[in-house]
């Protein structure tokens, strides 16, 4: 484990406080939890365009956010990210579909 | 028109048809609905432990052998997950004895891959419609089931519409 160092300005530093009192945290454990959910909104950010452009799989994705399938769904769903084929694709598969349903 | 005997899926796809309630018109189409251990794992086990109830009906299914795990024997396509790879290399050994196989995938990436390899893939909502034209679901089943999925997990607008309009060519 590592660790970081950063000033930030009282305004921040008040809300911290405020916040690490109402979710009984101590100052320390709420600025570790919000860098890493910050992070993983980043990676989210990240690896959700090449989800949609069909650069990585369904599973790959939930592999990288170090979620389940079933959180990924839900994931996907809230952040209204679309999940299949486009035109294009969509198209060859009705093709291959229809010359497999076709009577040899 | 010729039977397809086994539909083998990945996660998503399994997740799917057990959410949208469509299992049985799976079974009514296909002769067998395989999955492998690690769509098991993904499926089942992952999900119990994080409290999803689909993961008990799918471990429920797999305990009446209403689906079937296979373990895969070699497994190729390693730019994919783990359980897509599986699904996917075990469709590609079947179809190449001249089994009657398909993979079942929602996935662009996935699937593309399938039809590089000429491996038979397609979506859920392509069953549907093949249930449909097959009459194993009248044409109003099919298009509440095809709205239902589309709604539910943001299926492309224009994929909808593609698969629309071939129902409505082919006899919908």
């Amino acid at each position: 484990m590592g660790s970081i160092n950063t000033e930030l300005d009282e305004n921040w530093l008040k809300e911290l406080e405020e916040n690490a009192k109402r979710l009984s945290l101590d100052q320390n454990a709420l600025a570790k939890k919000l860098i890493i959910d910050g992070l993983k909104q980043l990676r989210i950010q990240k690896l959700l365009p090449l989800f949609e452009l069909g650069e990585i799989s369904i599973e790959q994705l939930a592999k990288a956010l170090d979620l389940s399938i079933y959180e990924l769904l839900q994931v996907l769903k809230n952040a209204r990210i679309a999940i299949g084929s486009d035109r294009n694709q969509t198209q060859q598969e009705l093709q291959l579909f229809e010359e497999r349903l076709r009577p040899k | 028109m010729l039977r397809s005997l086994i539909a083998k899926f990945d996660s998503c796809s399994l997740i799917w048809i057990i959410k949208a309630e469509i299992f049985n018109i799976m079974k009514k189409l296909f002769e067998k609905i395989v999955i492998t251990s690690e769509i098991m794992n993904e499926t089942v086990y992952k999900g119990l432990k994080k409290g999803y109830p689909d993961a008990k009906i799918i471990q429920d299914k797999i305990i009446n052998k209403e689906i079937l795990v296979l373990e895969c024997k070699e497994k190729y396509y390693l730019n994919l997950g783990d359980g897509e790879a599986e699904v996917l290399s075990e469709t590609q050994r079947e179809h190449k004895k001249g089994i009657s196989t398909l993979f079942i995938t929602q996935d662009k990436k996935a699937k593309k891959q399938a039809m590089l390899n000429n491996i038979p893939t397609q979506g859920v909502e392509i069953c549907l419609l093949e249930a449909a034209l097959k009459k194993k679901i009248t044409r109003e089943e099919f298009l509440a089931k095809l709205y239902q999925l589309g709604t539910e997990f943001s299926i492309p607008n224009e994929r909808i519409i593609e698969i629309e309009k071939y129902f409505e060519i082919k006899g919908g």
